[in-house]
């Protein structure tokens, strides 16, 4: 090859390095949908009686002033309630648990400052009853609303939670609790349970295992979600 | 003309190819674009270099060559083993920019090429999720011939759409209902014998050959549509009599890959068998851990080159032993003459001995797999010692197949679609361009035919509301 032509390719690769190189260090310093977060700590590859680790979060909302994460993996495998199929989300046990134990032990008091709280609104025959959690789980509407891709509505489970007992479906994918907000036969498939009840099911089915599942049962994962501020884009760790 | 109809497709195939990259992940498409121009950079300063006057440039080639290639192996690296998981062919156009790098250190890179083309041999959509890892020369010949091809051309597109469909066919009627017994089997291997166990291996072996084979059909469906074809990946591999004929017709653009730019340059067979067998080794291990992080890929990887030892040595053997070959003067004439006598009695026990090698093939290879298929590696040895301790033919004489988690309807499309695919294969073990030469200009044989495979995949596909797709098993690699 020539060599003026070599010259010539060597410049302009080297001017389009430094020019996407520049591009991608800007874009990595900002917060985008779908990015991925550490924030917190929990169990992940050890039982209760090994380290915590970094928790990871996929970014599934964005504002200008707040981001709701979902965690990337089931974390934990929590009943949704031990009582009762029919329970509230209100009174229920894995309500308690997110919001007290997990809130408590997995968050410092830097990034507990950050945290924004969720409402949920669920229709109980005539009236709405309105809740705030700190951490929460999906719920069909917030699947609907915010178009959660496929791939990561998908989840697998940290080994903790394989620990724990949660069950792995094909491609080692797991299922997960989710909040039944909008009860009626359309969400039939992704619920996965009696419409009427507030808890349903996210994760891998198949015509053939089209099982109903109990709030008291100790496979399923749990998912949470939180929502954190904003401020100039970034999620702050200092004392603000 | 030629000229202008080939740039504008290199730019179209350039455009759609960035376009979907940067839909699926647009900080991904900067990983992408800093690669291809970082890459592209260095091979023109290595050329540069190569062929300059300067004092101990082949030193100074060899050192950017290496720090360049340790660049791109620790990004692969940082998002496999740190962040634990590999963005959507990454692995793959890391190669093709590697590749790119050492022949153009080689001074292999004779074909004339620029920044807009190599860009679209990183990006080439079609090939982007799973391969084949193209060959630079081979892809930048096909480019510079572009512009000969004629567009509309009836007989290459309905060649296309047939490999096209009957990709489809294979990975929705066939695959995806194998997957759904490989996961039960494997998610239960606790609960079963050797028997279903025994089928778990096999059946996750023909799950993978039959699911990379639905992508490379497709891929090479769509490129031929396209006008920018790709190579094959698979050559019957099923049928091979030897675990080395079988790594020469499996994944045939990562094993020229790693023969060419690991095993060749490790020493090859150029050397003492001892250190000719370390080659093997190292090479079968980076295939293993190209694959991923688990310690399990190490060993399938670790096996199969230890598999690829014992034929070697067992094959060497039989020569000396058979022909008496001591003398190494003498080598050559013995080697000659008693190859024609070789080849007679071949013929005699070709079939029988072949059909038993083909069955050994395929026993050590589907046992391999299940290293390449089991979580952990406990979960692998607990699978291995329940399948060679819990004997259960029972199971065989009741008719029990309720392991297979399949209803006796998908039960009978599985074997009738594995017996269309496995002719289709066999045929195609005897004439590597069986599909070319079978139907060549044969339009209206090729509509049929596309039309029946397409209403085979609507009515037996798994697909739709009630099924979970099932992502091609590659694309996680």
């Amino acid at each position: 090859m020539e060599k003026k032509k070599l010259f010539i390719n060597i410049i302009i690769s080297f001017v389009l390095v430094i020019f996407i190189g520049f591009i991608f260090y800007i874009i990595n310093s900002k917060i985008f949908l779908y990015d991925e977060i550490e924030y917190g700590k929990y169990y992940i590859n050890e039982n209760e009686y090994g380290k915590v680790e970094n928790i990871n979060w996929i970014v599934i909302e964005k504002n200008n002033d707040s981001v709701l994460l979902l965690s990337k993996n089931a974390i934990d495998v929590i009943s949704y309630d031990k009582k009762s199929n029919n329970i509230k989300w209100e009174d229920s046990d894995l309500r308690i648990f997110l919001n007290k134990d997990f809130y408590n032990n997995s968050f410092n008091e830097y990034e507990k400052n950050n945290f924004i709280s969720i409402e949920r609104k669920i229709r109980h025959e005539e009236k709405v009853d309105v809740s705030q959690d700190k951490v929460s789980i999906l719920s069909i509407s917030d699947i609907e609303n915010l178009k959660i891709r496929k791939n990561i509505l998908e989840c697998h489970s940290t080994k903790y939670a394989i620990y724990k007992g949660i069950y792995e479906f094909r491609d080692n994918l797991v299922r997960y609790f989710i909040i039944n907000d909008v009860k009626g036969e359309k969400y039939r498939y992704k619920q996965k349970l009696d419409m009427d009840f507030d808890y349903g099911l996210y994760g891998p089915f198949h015509y053939y295992s089209d099982e109903f599942v109990e709030a008291n049962e100790e496979w399923v994962g749990v998912r949470p979600i939180i929502k954190l501020k904003l401020i100039n884009g970034k999620i702050q760790l200092e004392n603000n | 003309m030629i000229s202008f109809l080939k740039n504008i497709r290199i730019i179209i195939l350039l455009i759609v190819s960035l376009i979907l990259y940067f839909l699926y992940d647009f900080k991904l498409f900067f990983v992408l674009l800093l690669i291809s121009f970082f890459s592209f950079f260095i091979s023109n300063l290595i050329i540069l270099i190569n062929n300059s006057s300067v004092k101990n440039n082949k030193i100074i080639a060899k050192v950017i060559l290496i720090i360049s290639i340790l660049i791109l192996l620790s990004i692969l690296i940082s998002y496999k083993y740190v962040k634990l998981f590999t963005p959507l062919g990454m692995s793959f156009f890391l190669y093709k920019a590697i590749s790119f790098m050492i022949d153009s250190y080689d001074g292999k890179v004779d074909y004339d090429f620029n920044i807009l083309t190599y860009v679209l041999y990183i990006s080439y959509f079609p090939q982007i999720l799973a391969g084949p890892i193209e060959k630079p020369n081979i892809f930048f010949i096909r480019v510079n011939d572009l512009g000969k091809i004629k567009f509309l051309d009836i007989n290459r597109i309905s060649d296309g759409t047939l490999i096209l469909v009957y990709g489809i066919f294979i990975k929705f009627v066939l695959t995806d209902r194998l997957c759904i017994s490989v996961n039960n089997i494997f998610s239960h291997y606790y609960d079963y014998g050797t028997f279903e166990l025994f089928f778990g291996q096999i059946l996750f072996t023909l799950q993978l050959y039959f699911d990379f084979l639905a992508y490379s059909y497709i891929v090479i469906g769509i490129s031929k549509v396209l006008t920018l074809e790709s190579s094959e990946n698979f050559n019957a591999p099923l049928f091979s009599s030897s675990v080395k004929e079988f790594w020469r017709r499996w994944h045939i653009s990562l094993s020229t890959w790693l023969k060419e730019y690991v095993y060749i340059k490790l020493g090859g067979n150029r050397c003492s068998k001892f250190r000719n067998s370390i080659n093997l080794l190292i090479t079968f291990a980076i295939s293993g851990i190209w694959h991923g992080t688990n310690l399990t890929f190490l060993i399938w990887g670790i096996l199969n080159g230890i598999y690829q030892m014992i034929c070697m040595g067992i094959s060497n053997k039989s020569i000396i032993k058979e022909y008496g070959m001591v003398s190494s003067s003498s080598y050559r004439f013995h080697f000659s003459k008693n190859l024609i006598i070789k080849g007679i009695h071949d013929k005699i026990d070709k079939f029988n001995i072949d059909g038993l090698n083909k069955f050994i093939t395929f026993l050590l290879i589907s046992f391999s797999f299940i290293f390449f298929r089991a979580k952990d590696i406990n979960i692998a040895f607990t699978y291995i010692i329940r399948l060679f301790t819990r004997f259960n033919p029972w199971v065989l004489l009741n008719l029990n197949f309720d392991f297979l988690n399949l209803p006796t309807i998908d039960i009978l499309i599985v074997l009738l679609s594995f017996i269309i695919v496995l002719f289709f294969d066999y045929k195609k073990y005897l004439d590597k361009d069986f599909f070319y030469s079978a139907f060549s200009n044969k339009i209206i044989l090729k509509t049929i035919i596309i039309i029946l495979l397409f209403s085979i995949v609507l009515i037996y596909g798994q697909y739709g509301i009630k099924y979970d797709k099932t992502a091609f098993i590659y694309g996680g690699f």
